[in-house]
Parts: C-alpha cells; sequence; structure tokens
C-alpha cells in the first residue's frame, strides 16, 4: 500500500513514517502545500493523509485535487481544530475519513486499513492469523472453521490488535479507540481490562496460544507468532 | 413593585397628607372666624338685654340667663352642652357670661347660640376633600398610564430585547429609539457597554480557542514521542517515569481538549443539528458501558420510552457520555443507579455520598470533588453548556442519598 503524509510538523512526520514504514506500507511524505500538490499531481498513492493546517495553504483545497487526480485514492484528513464544520467540509469535498489531533499512530493505523479494505478490497477479504480467520463483512472470527463467539467490542479489540501487531498499544489508545474520543471516561481503563481478559481467554482456550502479553506500565502487545 | 405603580401611590400619599393639611386649616380657620363673628353677635345680644333690663323690662328669652351678682367680672366666652328633648342628644352651644351694671345692680347675663351643625361642616369638608383626593389619584394615574403607554414603551421594548441577547450570540444588538433624552441616553450607553462586553468576551473566546489549539501540536509531538518510547525495552524505573508521563500528557491532552469543546460550544453554530433518536443514541451508550456496570455490580434500572428531538447528535452524544460516566464515577461497588427518559425528559440518579462542595459549583469548571476519582473536571460544564446550545434546562437535587440530574427539552 503506498501512502502520502501530508503534514508540516517534521516529529510527526517521521513517527508516522517510521510506524506505518514496519507495517509495510510505502511511505511518502509532504511538508509543505506546493510539494504536497507536485506529488498528488506526479504519483498514484493508495491513500493520502492531509493536515489542514499547513503552512502556505489550507489541505482542505488538496482534496479535490486528490480525488481528481485518482478517484480510488482514500483520503483521510487530520487537523488540530476539532471543528465539526471542517469535518462536514472535508468530507462534503470528498474525504473519506477525518482525525482529530492529537491521536494514535495505532489509530491512524486501524483507519487506514478499514479505509483500504472498504476502498481496495471491497471489503471481502479476510484477515488471517496462524488459523484464526476474521470475516470483516460479517464481523466474525472462527478457528480453523468453527466460529468463536465474540461481542461487538471483543471483535473491535481483536481487530485493533491485529492491525497493530507487534506494537505495545497503550490503555487509552485502545479505550479511544472503542469508546471514541469522549471525555473524562478513566473509568473505561477498567472495561478495558475486562473487555481484554476475556479475548485473551476465548484465543487461549481455543488455540491454547497467549496472545496478548502485558507490559508493565505500558499496555498490551499481541504477537501472532 | 413597578415603577407606574410606585409614582402612583407617591402621588397619592403626597395628595391625601396636603388634603389632609388644608382640610384641617380650612376648617380651623373657618371655625375661628365663625366663632369670633358668633361672640360679636352674643356681645351685641348682651348689651341689647342690658338696654331691655335698664328700660326695666323683664327679660324671658330662651337661651337666655339673668341673675343678679355682687361683683363685676371679665367677660367668658365658652362652649357648653345642652340637652336637646327634641332630637334626645347633648348638642355644643357657645356661651357668653358677661357682667353688667344697669344702674346699682350687677347683672350677670348668659347668652347661648347653638354650633350650627359644626359636625356638619366638618364632614362636608372631609367629604369634598376626599372626593378631590380621589379625582386627583385616578386623574394622575390615568396621565401616567398613557404616558408609559407612549413614553416607556421605548424603554420597554429595549428591555424585552435585553432580556433575550447573550453576549455570546453573534446577531447585533439592536435598540428601539425614543425622544426622551434619558432613555436615548441609555441606549447609547447599552449600545457601546454590550459592544466593549462582546469584544472582551469574544477576545477571551479566541484566546481560549487559540491557544487549545496551538497546544494540540506539541501535545500530538509528545505523545507520539512517548508512545514511540514504549514500544523500547525499558528497565522498571525508566517504565515508571514514562507511565506517570503518559498519564499526565493523557491528562493535559482531555483538558485541552475539552477547553477546546467549550470554547467551541460558546461561539459556533453547530450544522449538523438535525430529527434523533434520543432513545436510540442512549441505547447505544447504555450497550457501551454495559460490562463496566457488570463490574461494578451496579443495580442498574433503565427505563427508556421513545423520545425524538431536534440536536446535534455529536453534542448529544458527549452529553450522554459525560452524565453516564459521572454517574458511575461516583458511584461505590454495587450502588444503585437508574436511568430513565420519556419524551421531554432525561433523568439520571445514582446512590452516593453528598457533594463535598457547594451545590452552586457543581457546573463550574474544573471543581472536583474526590482527587482519588480524579476526573478533569470538566464534565458537567460541558453537559451545561451543551444544554444552553440546545435551550434545555438542566437541574440537580440531592435528597435522601440519591444524586438526582433532570434534563427537559
Amino acid at each position: 500500500m503506498k501512502v502520502l503524509f501530508v503534514e508540516d510538523e517534521p516529529v510527526l512526520i517521521e513517527e508516522m513514517v517510521d510506524y506505518f514504514s514496519t507495517q509495510g506500507y510505502l511511505c511518502e511524505s509532504a511538508s509543505t502545500y506546493a510539494r504536497a500538490e507536485e506529488k498528488i499531481e506526479t504519483y498514484n498513492y493508495d491513500i493520502v493523509i492531509i493536515d489542514i493546517g499547513l503552512p502556505d495553504g489550507s489541505g482542505m483545497n488538496l482534496i479535490p485535487r486528490v480525488s481528481r487526480s485518482s478517484e480510488e485514492t482514500g483520503i483521510v484528513i487530520v487537523s488540530a481544530k476539532n471543528s465539526l464544520t471542517d469535518k462536514l467540509e472535508g468530507l462534503n469535498l470528498g474525504a473519506d475519513d477525518y482525525l482529530t489531533k492529537p491521536f494514535y499512530v495505532e489509530e491512524l493505523n486501524a483507519r487506514l486499513h478499514a479505509l483500504y479494505r472498504r476502498k481496495m478490497l471491497k471489503g471481502n477479504r479476510h484477515i488471517i492469523f496462524d488459523d484464526f480467520v476474521i470475516d470483516p463483512l460479517s464481523k466474525t472470527l472462527s478457528f480453523k472453521n468453527k466460529e468463536i463467539s465474540l461481542t461487538k467490542k471483543e471483535y473491535q479489540l481483536l481487530l485493533y490488535f491485529i492491525v497493530n501487531k507487534e506494537r505495545v498499544v497503550s490503555k487509552p489508545s485502545i479505550a479511544e479507540h472503542i469508546w471514541g474520543d469522549y471525555f473524562d471516561q478513566s473509568d473505561n481503563f477498567d472495561a478495558v481490562y475486562v473487555h481484554l481478559m476475556n479475548l485473551r481467554k476465548k484465543l487461549n482456550q481455543t488455540s491454547g496460544k497467549d496472545y496478548i502479553k502485558t507490559v508493565y506500565g505500558m499496555g498490551y502487545r499481541f504477537s501472532a507468532a | 413593585m413597578k415603577l407606574l405603580t410606585k409614582t402612583s401611590l407617591h402621588y397619592l400619599c403626597a395628595s391625601l397628607a396636603l388634603l389632609t393639611i388644608f382640610g384641617g386649616l380650612l376648617f380651623y380657620l373657618l371655625k375661628k372666624d365663625i366663632s369670633a363673628e358668633i361672640q360679636e353677635q352674643l356681645e351685641l345680644q348682651v348689651d341689647m338685654i342690658s338696654a331691655e333690663i335698664r328700660q326695666g323690662a323683664t327679660i324671658h328669652y330662651p337661651l337666655v340667663d339673668i341673675v343678679k351678682t355682687s361683683k363685676i367680672s371679665p367677660a367668658r366666652f365658652r362652649d357648653t352642652l345642652i340637652y336637646d328633648h327634641y332630637q334626645q342628644l347633648t348638642e355644643g352651644y357657645y356661651a357668653l357670661t358677661e357682667t353688667k351694671q344697669v344702674k346699682d345692680e350687677i347683672y350677670s347675663i348668659t347668652v347661648l347660640t347653638a354650633y350650627i351643625g359644626w359636625d356638619e361642616y366638618s364632614k362636608t369638608i372631609s367629604y369634598i376633600f376626599l372626593g378631590l383626593g380621589v379625582l386627583l389619584a385616578a386623574s394622575g394615574l390615568v396621565v401616567n398610564l398613557l404616558i408609559s403607554r407612549k413614553i416607556w414603551r421605548p424603554f420597554l421594548m429595549n428591555l424585552a430585547v435585553l432580556k433575550k441577547h447573550a453576549l455570546s450570540s453573534k446577531e447585533e444588538l439592536v435598540l428601539t429609539g425614543s425622544d426622551t433624552d434619558e432613555f436615548e441616553d441609555l441606549k447609547t450607553v447599552l449600545l457601546d457597554f454590550t459592544l466593549r462586553a462582546k469584544k472582551e468576551y469574544l477576545g477571551l473566546q479566541e484566546f481560549t480557542e487559540n491557544s487549545s489549539h496551538e497546544l494540540q501540536t506539541p501535545i500530538s509531538i509528545i505523545r507520539a514521542r512517548l508512545e514511540n518510547l514504549g514500544q523500547t525495552t525499558l528497565n522498571e524505573q525508566s517504565a515508571r517515569y514514562l507511565k506517570d508521563a503518559r498519564e499526565a500528557l493523557e491528562r493535559l491532552s482531555k483538558v485541552n481538549k475539552s477547553l477546546l469543546l467549550l470554547a467551541k460550544l460558546s461561539g459556533e453554530h453547530f450544522p449538523d443539528v438535525q430529527a434523533i433518536s434520543l432513545s436510540v443514541l442512549l441505547t447505544e451508550q447504555l450497550q457501551q458501558l454495559e460490562e463496566l456496570y457488570e463490574s461494578r455490580k451496579i443495580d442498574l434500572k433503565i427505563h427508556i420510552e421513545p423520545c425524538f428531538i431536534r440536536a446535534s447528535p455529536h453534542l448529544v452524544d458527549i452529553m450522554l457520555s459525560n452524565m453516564l460516566a459521572n454517574q458511575l464515577k461516583h458511584s461505590a461497588v454495587g450502588a444503585a443507579i437508574s436511568v430513565k427518559l420519556n419524551d421531554s425528559l432525561i433523568e439520571f440518579s445514582n446512590e452516593g455520598e453528598p457533594l463535598p462542595f457547594a451545590e452552586s459549583d457543581l457546573f463550574t469548571r474544573f471543581v472536583k470533588g474526590d482527587q482519588g476519582k480524579a476526573g478533569i473536571g470538566l464534565g458537567l460544564s460541558i453537559v451545561k453548556k451543551i444544554c444552553l446550545v440546545h435551550h434545555w434546562s438542566i437541574e440537580y437535587t440531592y435528597d435522601k442519598g440519591i444524586h438526582l440530574f433532570q434534563v427537559r427539552f
């Protein structure tokens, strides 16, 4: 998958490019409106991530340009403004998703995956790890053709882990993914733990393997190996 | 008390006082004059009687009393009471007693004359003055009413406009002009005042929004770096430092996002207002928390009736999740929680200790109870603002160990 990051903050570019490269994405970046415009005109990307606040122009204006050069390209807008008006405007212009800064790279990764499956794979490819198969259409998990019942949240959690496998994912990152970007919900950290333990048990009971490891003070890591 | 009532009352009091004083004065002067006149008349009568005695006539007049006496004493004019057979009551009379020397004899002559109905006089005077008072008051009232209709109109209209006007609204304040100087001055001052207040308000809001906005990027950078650091293998001490730093950053990020939202709630127009089913949104939110209720062994009572409102789903979601999170946060294990919804009201109640701070501070920013339970202290301010944006009322009561929040649409 080929991804273009349009972002003026060098540290954020570095972090995103670093992480997404390890995830097997082909990453490119542009730190100004002009550079981004040039790249969009010249190359084809599967997904473009656009920060709205660029030093030499509004990322908003890049959206129609991307759509014009390739209809297939998925567009995710990133903004520090958390403005509903911006969000609606961006989605109207043809963006597929909207994310507010500060975000977790895992969350962006999950969004990219979902977008990629929806747009490029039309949602019909199964996700496989070891002997487990996830069907994103019916949102089910099976082990050697036997279905394992998961709650909606366990399913979301599992997908989040698989997309971000081998990465230590923190509790707030998980909470934000499952419950959304709401406020004042430190309570949900307990719920993260509850869901996590249930999911871990279910995976363990069917396969005999412990996929989810606790990393002290940091969060949890999912390893398929 | 209304201005009109107040001025009318004052006017009435003043009229009554003046009328009473002048009525009394009139009565007193009248009585004095008439008494003097009567005294003269009685003196004349005494003179005439003594003249008659001098001529040797026998005096037998009613209300005249003549006695022989031995010494001359000064004349005495006084009031006296005499019983009246006809009316069967005692009546007031003037009496003049004078001693006169006729030839060698000294006579004490007393003549009397009736008060000629002083009571009636005083009554008549009182009635006339009372009538005058009432008429003055009534005419004053009518004039006032007519004046207030016309002259006070711009003032009352402006008052109505001001009552409805919010500093946070983007609409300009439009006030009605008047040909009364004072009202025109008031209008100018008010317009100037609101303009300045508005400017300051917007400035403050802009400042909050801008500073929160500016903080988002550094927070993003710190978070990205810390998350990355978390991927590396750390010794126990470093891991602890990192954990603390991350938790603090998480908090900072939430506070900042909330402040940004609060600033937006004051200013921004919410473009996604639409008809939504509150019952559906609430059910979804409750499902999100299902496991938490279970793990905390909460005695949960839910009663949801269909409810459709016009609102921003984005904001309603935030409001519901804040209310539910607040409820849960302040409930002990096994406590009772209840959520009720009907077509005009949503209620959140939970068992718990009384508030550790004043009830009036409940919706104030950064007021929170137990630090250990560490919310960021903005949840309820946000809820209140969201209610304000939608013109809903929110009330809090605490009774018999139950905290109750009611939002009416």
